[in-house]
C-alpha cells in the first residue's frame, strides 16, 4: 500500500465516516428483516456496502463490506465469513464506480450493476462450490440442481446459478441507493466524505 | 468454570481443522468431526452449538450426500463434500459460541489493528440493535399509514422505499452526532491506552498454538505429498 493509499483509506475511515460505516454495517444487516417484511425473494446484503461507496468512498467500501461479513457470520450464520471477499470487491466496485461521478443517472446504475452482478458472480462461485457444493439452503439452490441435472459440474452449475441471479440483486440493490441518495437532503449529503456524489 | 481462550488460539483451533478439511483423506476428516463434535459438547452455550449443527450444518452435509448421489457421483464424493462442508464451517460455530460478547472486546485489545477499527466493529454492534428497534418503530408507523406487504411484484418494490427510507435517514442522522463527538475529541490518541483488564497468552494458550499448528503443517504437508 503506497502512500497515498495509506492516506485515502486513512481519510475514508476516520471523522465523519467511521459512523457511518457502521451505519452502513448495520443497514446491510438489517435488509434480511426487512426482505422478510417486505416478503422480496433477494438477499439485498450489499445495499449498505454500496452507499457507503457512493457516500465515503472505496476504502470505506471494502471495510464496510468486510466488516458486514464478518457481523453476519457472528450473529446470524458462521458461513457468511467465507463470502467476506465478496462483499470487499462489491465495496470496491461501488466506491470506483462513485468515484466516476456513476450515480449521477439511473441508466448508468443500471449499466453498471449488471457488470457488478457479473464479477460478484465470479468471485463468489468458487467459494461457494468449494465450501457448500453448490447446497446453501436458499432459493437459489433449485438453480444449481437444475445445471446440474442437465450434466454440468458442481463449479460451473453454481457459477451458472450466481450469472442468473447476482445481476438482479445487484441491480435492485444498486437502484435502491441511487434513489436513497436522490432523496436525502443536502444538509446531511453535504458532511460524507464524498459529498461529490449526485 | 471456563476460561477466556486466547483469540490467537482460537484462530489456530480454526486453521487446524481448515488443515484437517483440505488434507484430503477421508479417514483424518471423520477423526476431525468426531474432535470437533466433542468440542461442540464441551463449550458454555452447548445447546446453541448443538442446534445450528442440527438445524443447517447436518442439513446440508446430508443433501450434499444425496445430491451428489442422485446425478451419479461416486459416493466418496459426495462423503467428501460433507465432511469438508461440516469441518469449515462447525470450528467456527464453536469459536463464536465459546466466547461471550465481553471475551470479544477483550480479545479484540489484543489485535494489532487501529482503534477506528476496534470503535467500527463495537458501535456496528451497538447501532444494529438501534436500527432493528427504529426499524420496528417505522414499520408499525407505515402501518398505522395504511401499509400492507401483498404479493403484488410492484407494490412490493414500492413497499421498501417506506421502510428503507426512514431507517436509513434516522440512521444517518444518528451517525452524523458522533461524528461530531468524534472531531471534538479525536479517537487516534497517540498516548498508549490502560485497560483494567487485558488478555495474555497462557501456558496453556502458548502449548495449544505449538500443538495446533504443528498439527496443521504436517496436515498440509501430508496432503500435498501423500498419495
Amino acid at each position: 500500500m503506497n502512500e497515498s493509499m495509506k492516506e485515502r483509506f486513512r481519510l475514508q475511515t476516520t471523522g465523519a465516516a467511521l459512523p457511518l460505516i457502521a451505519v452502513g454495517i448495520g443497514i446491510n444487516l438489517i435488509m434480511g428483516e426487512l426482505t422478510a417484511v417486505a416478503r422480496i425473494p433477494l438477499y439485498l446484503d450489499s445495499v449498505g456496502t454500496i452507499f457507503i461507496g457512493a457516500s465515503c468512498g472505496m476504502y470505506a467500501a471494502m471495510v464496510c463490506g468486510l466488516m458486514s461479513n464478518i457481523a453476519a457470520g457472528i450473529i446470524f450464520n458462521p458461513a457468511m465469513i467465507f463470502f467476506a471477499p465478496v462483499s470487499i470487491v462489491v465495496g470496491a466496485c461501488a466506491g470506483y464506480f462513485a468515484s466516476k461521478n456513476g450515480f449521477s443517472s439511473l441508466p448508468k446504475v443500471i449499466a453498471f450493476c449488471l457488470l457488478q452482478g457479473i464479477i460478484t458472480a465470479l468471485v463468489s462461485a468458487p467459494i461457494s462450490a468449494f465450501v457448500f457444493g453448490g447446497i446453501t439452503l436458499g432459493g437459489t439452490d433449485f438453480l444449481v440442481l437444475y445445471f446440474r441435472a442437465i450434466g454440468e459440474s458442481v463449479q460451473k452449475s453454481v457459477l451458472y446459478q450466481g450469472l442468473a441471479s447476482d445481476p438482479i440483486d445487484k441491480c435492485v440493490s444498486y437502484v435502491l441507493v441511487y434513489f436513497i441518495l436522490k432523496q436525502i437532503p443536502d444538509s446531511l449529503r453535504n458532511r460524507f466524505p464524498q459529498s461529490t456524489v449526485r | 468454570m471456563h476460561r477466556t481462550v486466547h483469540p490467537l488460539t482460537s484462530l489456530c483451533f480454526i486453521l487446524f481443522f481448515f488443515a484437517v478439511a483440505l488434507c484430503g483423506s477421508p479417514t483424518m476428516q471423520m477423526l476431525g468431526v468426531i474432535l470437533l463434535l466433542l468440542a461442540a459438547s464441551s463449550i458454555r452455550k452447548r445447546k446453541q452449538a448443538w442446534k445450528k449443527i442440527a438445524s443447517y450444518i447436518l442439513p446440508i452435509g446430508i443433501l450434499l450426500l444425496l445430491v451428489n448421489s442422485a446425478f451419479g457421483a461416486p459416493f466418496a464424493r459426495g462423503l467428501a463434500y460433507a465432511l469438508r462442508f461440516v469441518l469449515l464451517i462447525t470450528p467456527l460455530v464453536i469459536v463464536i459460541l465459546g466466547g461471550s460478547p465481553s471475551d470479544f472486546r477483550l480479545g479484540l485489545r489484543t489485535v494489532p489493528i487501529p482503534s477506528r477499527l476496534h470503535y467500527l466493529f463495537i458501535f456496528s454492534f451497538e447501532i444494529i440493535q438501534t436500527l432493528r428497534d427504529v426499524f420496528q418503530a417505522v414499520y408499525i408507523g407505515q402501518q398505522l399509514r395504511g401499509y400492507h406487504a401483498d404479493r403484488s411484484l410492484r407494490n412490493k418494490w414500492k413497499n421498501i422505499f417506506p421502510l428503507l427510507l426512514p431507517v436509513t435517514l434516522i440512521a444517518i442522522s444518528q451517525s452524523l452526532d458522533r461524528s461530531l463527538a468524534f472531531e471534538f475529541k479525536g479517537i487516534e490518541s497517540p498516548a498508549e491506552k490502560v485497560y483494567l483488564r487485558t488478555l495474555t497468552l497462557s501456558p496453556f494458550d502458548k502449548l495449544s498454538i505449538a500443538v495446533l499448528l504443528l498439527s496443521s503443517l504436517g496436515l498440509i504437508v501430508a496432503g500435498l505429498f501423500l498419495p
